[in-house]
């Protein structure tokens, strides 16, 4: 028997799209069904057979998301995830040959005080930074929250992952801000929350396979 | 074959954040034997062995040797049919392919006790003459029993082995051993990596004998051979990894083969007895498989087992346990969250890589190298629950308050013995 799935492909398994694998919730189409109609539609919005997206209205020429042009049936720029990497916001830099960057924050923060950092996403290149502000929030990279240092590669871990911050004697700490697959600092787990205190050659576990290490911290 | 089936489960997060491409779910797969097992009717069972005879073989290792393949011979099952290779330059053929009688076995048992160890090693033509023999029974559960003590000699036809590995591919599995100390883990791996089967080492050839009966135990109890891991997968996706990680590391990525059509890729998985295995599965999305936040759930790969006897093809399915799916959500606390028992496969596979990236370090002279990769196992040991992989790291390096030292003189043994048994996984309850 023929079912019609969600994006419109005649599946020929009842509990999942044997095209696309989405799930099927509607009931079988009847034998006698007149075949579907060819662009694929969901509740009678015609999608965008590039991304998905359902057509703004049926006049409408190109897609909202994608601009692929439902008249002549061409375009349509589909971006490919970018591949992991680690980038960072201008109060952090790297150390050594990297994307210039300016040190805007250093000269916001004239004690020069500054804590460097070596991460390492899944037992890959280790990359340096130094975090000059006061407050540095670290965690998977996002659009929507404004992070000092921003991950990729590591879907476990948090937006809003852990907060290192600078004490008033100059002294640093790290504080896990209630992630869902916690933190460990040197192989113990800290509690959410909780100010962790840190020193030179500290290793901060997060994530599934994120390492973070304490290189340098400098008061001047 | 009736009498076998197959049951399955899918362990997964299958919740994924906004524009998530991949899905990876550990598959378990047991097998149950209804009733008495026998040998598939008029299919038949070939245990085959091949057992190094290079000079290095001489002393006790040769005797333990001898003694433990006629101790095995002796305790084939009668309806089996068994062969003989003793190597060194050539693949001498000792025992042709014959039934497993009576006064067959004792014959075998006493050409095998008066021969004599000299030579070279050389694992292709070894292996080729092996797999000539098993072509006559197509359709027969067949395994073959490797032991090497050595370093396989076939330098210049780098071209022999990986040629007889790629002819044989899907014929038989190795159950493949080294002895002592000086044999390469890494060229036993490639041959079990090509064939399938399991590695093992022993540094005392004592305890060659019940290894080996150990083997014939669990080849008797093997019901169906010809069986291969289907997987299914929709449009736009790709199946990055399947692996099998327990009960060892096996990957099976470059193997996959085309199936019935498009959608469908298939892996040999050798014979079965009553056992489990378990499979990582990790499924890649091109970004226009992806699907919504918010809507429907999707599925991303659909795994069974599809059996063939010569004739026909036929695929079981894993009741409810074959679905590997992915639902997308904007909730952190759910998409966040690992799956258990993939994060200790994954730990389990790393550490089998950090103890390989470890030896070979200490090999090539590199200490600094060495002791990271080693101190990486150490704490996924311990992270795994990996008590044997501990105790074996333990014999290599000393540990001290989380710190890793290498050990002044490490025996030849210990290292060898660490690396052979880096692939053996622990398995997750």
């Amino acid at each position: 028997m023929s079912m019609k799935c969600p994006d419109g492909h005649s599946s020929t398994a009842s509990d999942f799209c044997s095209e696309c694998g989405l799930a099927l919730t509607s009931a079988p189409a009847p034998a006698t069904a007149a075949p579907a109609p060819a662009p694929a539609t969901t509740g009678g919005r015609e999608k965008c057979p590039k991304c998905h997206t359902d057509r703004d209205d049926a006049s409408a020429q190109f897609c909202g998301v994608c601009a692929y042009d439902f008249v002549n049936k061409v375009g349509g720029n589909v971006v490919p995830p970018p591949p992991p990497a680690v980038t960072l916001s201008p109060s952090a830099v790297v150390d050594g040959p990297g994307p210039e960057l300016k040190r805007q924050t250093q000269a916001a923060t004239p004690s020069g005080a500054r804590m460097d950092i070596e991460v390492v996403v899944n037992g890959g290149t280790p990359l340096k930074f130094s975090l000059f502000d006061e407050e540095s929030l670290i965690g998977r990279k996002s659009t929507s929250v404004a992070q000092t240092l921003g991950i990729e590669g590591d879907g476990a871990l948090a937006r809003r992952q852990i907060m290192i911050t600078r004490q008033s004697d100059g002294s640093y700490s790290v504080r896990d801000l209630d992630s869902a697959n916690g933190t460990k600092v040197n192989g113990t787990d800290v509690k959410p929350g909780i100010e962790q205190p840190l020193k030179v050659g500290d290793v901060i576990a997060v994530g599934e396979f994120t390492r973070i290490t304490v290189k340098a911290i400098r008061q001047s | 074959m009736s009498t076998t089936s197959f049951e399955g489960a899918v362990h997964q997060n299958k919740f994924l954040s906004d524009g998530a491409n991949e899905v990876s779910a550990i598959v378990e797969i047991k097998s149950v034997l209804g009733g008495a097992v026998t040998a598939p009717a008029g299919k038949g069972r070939v245990i085959g062995f091949v057992v190094d005879r290079s000079g290095s073989m001489d002393g006790e290792k040769w005797i333990a040797a001898r003694q433990a393949l006629a101790a095995a011979i002796s305790t084939l099952p009668e309806d089996a049919e068994f062969f003989v290779i003793l190597g060194n330059n050539d693949a001498h053929v000792l025992v042709p392919l014959q039934k497993a009688t009576k006064a067959n076995k004792d014959s075998a048992v006493s050409w095998v006790k008066s021969q004599t160890a000299s030579g070279g090693t050389y694992f292709g033509i070894w292996l080729a003459s092996a797999t000539e023999i098993f072509r006559q029974r197509a359709q027969a559960i067949k395994v073959l029993v490797f032991l090497t003590d050595g370093e396989n000699d076939d330098t210049d036809s780098n071209t022999k082995l990986p040629q007889t590995l790629s002819a044989a591919n899907g014929l038989y599995q190795v159950e493949c051993r080294g002895v002592g100390s000086k044999y390469k883990p890494d060229q036993l791996r490639t041959i079990v990596g090509a064939l399938g089967g399991s590695v093992d080492g022993m540094q005392d050839a004592s305890a060659l004998a019940s290894d080996f009966a150990a083997i014939v135990e669990k080849t008797k109890g093997l019901a169906v051979s010809n069986v291969q891991l289907q997987l299914w997968t929709p449009v736009g996706a790709k199946v990055k990894m399947v692996k099998q990680v327990a009960p060892q590391i096996l990957d099976l990525t470059p193997k996959l083969t085309p199936g019935s059509n498009p959608r469908i890729q298939r892996v040999d998985t050798g014979a079965w007895g009553e056992e489990g295995r378990d499979y990582h599965v990790i499924v890649e999305l091109e970004p226009t498989a992806i699907g919504k936040v918010g809507g429907p759930e999707k599925l991303c790969a659909r795994v069974s087992l599809v059996y063939n006897d010569g004739t026909t093809e036929t695929e079981i399915k894993l009741n409810e346990g074959g679905q590997v799916k992915a639902e997308w959500t904007d909730d952190e606390k759910r998409s966040a969250v690992i799956n258990p028992k993939v994060a200790n496969y994954t730990g389990q596979a790393e550490l089998a890589q950090s103890i390989q990236d470890g030896i070979k370090a200490l090999n090539d002279g590199k200490e600094e190298e060495a002791t990271k990769a080693l101190q990486r196992a150490v704490e996924l040991a311990e992270k795994t629950g990996n008590e044997e992989a501990t105790k074996r790291l333990k014999k290599v390096v000393d540990v001290e308050q989380g710190t890793v030292r290498l050990k002044k003189n490490i025996s030849e043994g210990d290292k060898v013995d660490l690396d052979t048994k880096s692939t053996k996984t622990r398995r997750v309850k």
